[in-house]
């Protein structure tokens, strides 16, 4: 009867013990699964933020802000080309000049032509700061905007990172139901160990030095039991 | 396995649905973000190149007519002024007649200039309005909230601006043609009065003399 129940009582222990095993191997599992999809999803959002940034800083580049000055200098300066023309309705020459001497004339327009040529000079010189100041504005604008997507990417890691820990004790829970089981099995093994095997349990059913029940049903599972 | 869990209820069942809850939530949220912040880009594509092309046209409407308007009336002054010292037909004549034109020219360059300064504040209150309201969306991600404030940034950027009235641009036109003028009187009596008595203001010869105060 002892060999029989001595059996069945180590058999009940080890099934147990590889169905505590088993359950807490799905937990790990599922743990794992957890986190790795967390990290998926960080490294989407930090991808996603570091094109932002590269975007923004391409924009903020000496070449491309050389190219967007260039072009938007010469932008301006078309425009102030055209709007330093005086109309034809108001030029002309003085009422009186035209009956004057030729010599008047030829220093009207001698002067026209300095005038032209200082007007332009000086629209061409406003251009280029005004172009400057307009490529970096553009380039201001991108960072502004690099940093909004930034701050977006952000606020989805710390919000998907939050519900994270929902996540974990949720796959701690996996398996639970294989725990339970083991927990019976081996519970169903101490049983018979102490009701065959008196107070001196497992030792005595194989005439050796007694060992708690509790304590090796601890031995074996690696994790909390669950109710027995 | 089943069975058992049928059996004995599954204990972890409210933890599972929290977590799927958390995600649920989360997912949720960034989807409103995402919404929110697609509303505001989409109430601002209203204010593109052509907005702000017609935001300088304004200001050039606005203010290329005043000086238009100065530089009519500064040739006039310019005429009546060379006339009245018989300078039309002179290279002085021509001189100021250039000179005048220069500025109206460098005035009217200040406008066109101005208003691509109007344009470009105009980008940056338009840019600092969106992302004020991005960053709202980051906060809240209330689509319906976000597009109604971005609703009402647009509105109040679309708002007419309030110009600045120029000053006078053309005061120096005439300057210094009156002592011209003088000058030429002078030369004239001069050239008429032959005649030492003809003169009414003689240069000193040195005929003064000091005389004490004994204040």
């Amino acid at each position: 009867m002892c060999d029989v129940t001595a059996a069945i009582a180590l058999g009940s222990a080890v099934a147990g013990s590889a169905l505590q095993s088993r359950g807490a191997a799905q937990a790990q599992k599922a743990e794992a699964g957890v986190a790795a999809a967390e990290r998926g999803r960080q490294d989407g959002y930090r991808r996603t933020a570091m094109n932002y940034v590269d975007t923004a800083r391409e924009g903020a580049s000496r070449p491309a802000l050389d190219a967007g000055a260039a072009s938007a200098a010469a932008g301006r300066a078309a425009s102030l080309r055209t709007a330093g023309q005086v109309p034809a309705a108001q030029g002309g020459y003085l009422p009186g000049m035209e009956s004057g001497p030729q010599s008047v004339r030829d220093e009207v327009d001698r002067q026209r032509g300095l005038a032209s040529a200082f007007v332009g000079q000086q629209g061409d010189a406003r251009a280029a700061l005004g172009g400057w100041g307009d490529a970096m504005q553009a380039s201001r604008t991108g960072i502004a905007r690099s940093g909004q997507g930034v701050a977006t990417e952000a606020g989805f890691a710390r919000g998907s990172a939050d519900a994270m820990p929902a996540e974990i004790t949720a796959a701690g829970s996996k398996g639970s139901g294989t725990r339970m089981l083991g927990d019976l099995v081996a519970g169903g093994g101490n049983l018979a160990a102490a009701t065959y095997g008196g107070a001196k349990g497992w030792g005595s059913l194989f005439s050796a030095a007694p060992v708690a029940a509790p304590a090796l049903r601890r031995a074996t599972t690696g994790r909390v039991g669950g109710p027995v | 396995m089943c069975n058992v869990k049928r059996l004995m209820g599954n204990p972890y069942k409210g933890v599972q649905q929290q977590a799927e809850v958390a995600r649920q939530s989360e997912v949720a949220r960034q989807a409103d973000t995402r919404g929110a912040i697609g509303r505001v880009d989409e109430t601002f594509r209203q204010f593109d190149d052509p907005f702000f092309a017609g935001r300088e046209q304004a200001y050039s409407n606005y203010a290329m007519p005043q000086v238009s308007d100065q530089y009519d009336t500064a040739r006039k002054n310019l005429i009546f002024a060379l006339a009245d010292g018989g300078l039309t037909r002179s290279s002085v004549g021509a001189q100021r007649l250039g000179d005048l034109e220069r500025d109206y020219s460098l005035r009217r360059q200040d406008v066109a200039d101005q208003a691509r300064g109007y344009g470009q504040q105009a980008r940056t209150d338009v840019e600092s309005a969106r992302s004020g309201l991005v960053s709202q969306a980051n906060s809240v991600g209330d689509a319906a909230a976000s597009g109604n404030a971005a609703l009402n940034e647009a509105n109040r950027l679309t708002a007419a601006p309030s110009f600045s009235p120029l000053g006078a641009l053309f005061q120096n036109v005439t300057a210094g043609i009156g002592v011209s003028r003088a000058a030429g009187d002078a030369e004239r009596l001069r050239n008429a009065g032959g005649a030492q008595g003809a003169r009414l203001f003689q240069p000193s010869r040195g005929s003064g003399q000091v005389v004490q105060s004994n204040v």
